[in-house]
């Protein structure tokens, strides 16, 4: 089969959605290419393979063994661009950012930078780094050419987003479980889950007053064994509990008010 | 022109042969790469299979892949596929061998190796060595010395492994088996005991702060409230059913303990039995 029935081959794979066969089609033709440009490309394709499976960490390992001397090579920016994007949905924004920066390190220009933009503002929202997320989406949308009002309206809508009561509050996982160290049940409450905080108080509450109501009664070994050594096991696992539920919380928070960004680009912005 | 059609037909047998050179090598380069699952889809093709001339080499790669997937049973099959003309058979059948060992079918594994037919040195010595690590999984203490005397002591690269499993094979045969019975009987007498016999000293210690805790709130409450009362009940049959299970659980250690011993060793033999197969065929 010649390369260019392979690569249409591919293609068509591609297009109809059999990403792994598709995938096989590009390493054949990475096999048999001669030149570093078309493995390059080849292996650009056989990563936008593994993206579309979700095998986001085989897809930044094929675009990661690529080497451009030359930074105004156009297959750069879109290998770049995807690393940065795999990463991000590996659940690795650092090294989107750091992906990102390297790129703008070696080659700015505007239409570019504004292909990044919508991952590096994500990025810099996972990290909780709102300052800069701010700086980013309001350059997003100076780049886009908007009509005065468009642009003064969706200036508001950024402010409104990243107005210190309108972000996310994050819990410290610290916090909530000195919390529940100091008050059973309170870093559950802090975490968000306030039912939970309820029945873990009452249910400490109920082991400490049986514990104490043996001991003033004289039974100082039920009160001790059977009461305070149940007891240490619900109030050490209280605290362990309150410390994941935050954990849990901050990243429904972000994940929340990332898709609220995302609905604001996918509706006003427009990346020709 | 008698001549152009017989021209065109050797054109296209070999354009045909190139092309399957090129699909057999782009093959070997996805098992090189590591691509085991893109080398099983290639090969699940129909197209691949009937190839001519080449299913040996394929049904070599594609075992290969399931092995490296670790899908032995089908890894077998398609190893014990590969022709004797083939260059792979050696190593496919060694390794057919192995897959069987492992997945516990010794007399597929015996049946395998033996097939073999082999005379000449260094592979006797391995067929030899490979027997006598099945006859240790299957208990054959004194035949697995034998067929250990039979590999040859110049055959260098396998010398340690020999050693090795010979000195398995002799802890195995003096191994003595802890008694179910004596954990129980010690457990009754003194709660968690029977468990450090059995080697689980920290479990024992465990159960024994355990079982001496509800042995003392039972005991209070009985001291204070009497046979008949409801808290004297309640933590009696805690403790009950936590001297009961601890002896149940005793007996049960000593049986795990075995077991892992025998997985230890089990696992040991199966990494010795690898070694040389690798060491043999994978340079």
């Amino acid at each position: 089969m010649s390369s260019r029935a392979s690569e249409l081959k591919g293609d068509s794979l591609y297009a109809s959605g059999q990403y792994f066969d598709a995938s096989i089609e590009y390493e054949r033709l990475i096999f048999n290419s001669e030149s570093q440009a078309s493995q390059y490309y080849y292996k650009y394709k056989k990563a936008l393979c593994y993206k579309k499976l979700k095998e986001f960490e085989r897809a930044t390992d094929e675009l990661q063994s690529m080497y451009f001397s030359n930074a105004n090579d156009s297959l750069f920016q879109r290998v770049c661009y995807e690393q940065s994007l795999c990463f991000y949905l590996n659940g690795e924004p650092a090294k989107a950012l750091w992906k990102i920066d390297e790129y703008f390190h070696q080659r700015v220009d505007t239409v570019s930078y504004m292909i990044f933009m919508p991952v590096r503002l994500l990025c810099l929202n996972e990290n909780l780094q709102w300052e800069e997320a701010k700086e980013c989406f309001m350059s997003l949308i100076k780049m886009q050419n908007f009509a005065p009002e468009k642009e003064a309206q969706m200036e508001k809508v950024v402010n409104n987003l990243y107005n210190k009561r309108s972000l996310p509050h994050i819990r410290s996982i610290k916090k909530a479980e000195n919390l529940s160290r100091f008050f059973p049940g309170s870093g559950q409450t802090y975490a968000g889950k306030t039912g939970e905080g309820i029945v873990n108080f009452l249910i400490n509450a109920s082991i400490l007053a049986f514990s104490a109501d043996q001991a003033l009664n004289g039974y100082y070994i039920t009160g001790y064994l059977a009461g305070l050594g149940f007891f240490n096991k619900t109030y050490q696992g209280g605290i362990k509990r309150s410390g994941i539920l935050a954990s849990q919380k901050n990243k429904e928070l972000i994940v929340n008010f990332n898709s609220e960004i995302n609905i604001a680009i996918r509706t006003n912005f427009r990346f020709d | 022109m008698k001549c152009i059609p017989l021209a065109v037909f050797i054109l296209t047998m070999q354009l045909g042969f190139c092309q399957h050179k090129g699909e057999l090598q782009f093959v070997e380069h996805l098992v090189n790469k590591g691509y085991y699952q893109e080398v099983i889809r290639l090969t699940d093709k129909s197209s691949f299979i009937q190839e001519q001339g080449r299913q040996d080499s394929l049904n070599y790669y594609r075992g290969w892949a399931f092995y490296s997937l670790k899908n032995l049973e089908q890894s077998t099959l398609s190893l014990l596929n590969v022709g004797k003309e083939s260059p792979f058979y050696l190593k496919s059948r060694f390794f057919a061998g192995y897959n069987q060992t492992f997945l516990g079918n010794y007399v597929e594994a015996r049946s395998i190796l033996s097939q073999m037919n082999m005379r000449d040195e260094p592979n006797l010595s391995l067929v030899n060595f490979e027997l006598s690590g099945i006859d240790i999984l299957q208990g054959n203490w004194q035949k697995a010395k034998e067929q250990l005397q039979q590999v040859n002591p110049n055959v260098a690269t396998i010398n340690q492994q020999v050693a090795a499993l010979g000195q398995i094979n002799q802890e195995l045969e003096t191994h003595r088996s802890k008694s179910p019975l004596l954990a129980g009987v010690l457990s009754g007498i003194l709660p968690g005991s029977g468990k450090i016999y059995a080697g689980k000293t920290g479990a024992g210690i465990a159960s024994m702060i355990a079982n001496i805790g509800f042995g003392l709130i039972t005991w209070e409450n009985y001291r204070k409230q009497g046979i008949g009362n409801a808290k004297t009940i309640f933590f009696g049959s805690i403790f009950a059913a936590n001297y009961v299970s601890n002896i149940y659980g005793s007996v049960i250690s000593v049986r795990v303990i075995e077991n892992e011993y025998r997985d230890a060793k089990h696992n040991q033999i199966l990494f010795q039995l690898h070694i040389p197969l690798r060491n043999f065929f994978e340079q």
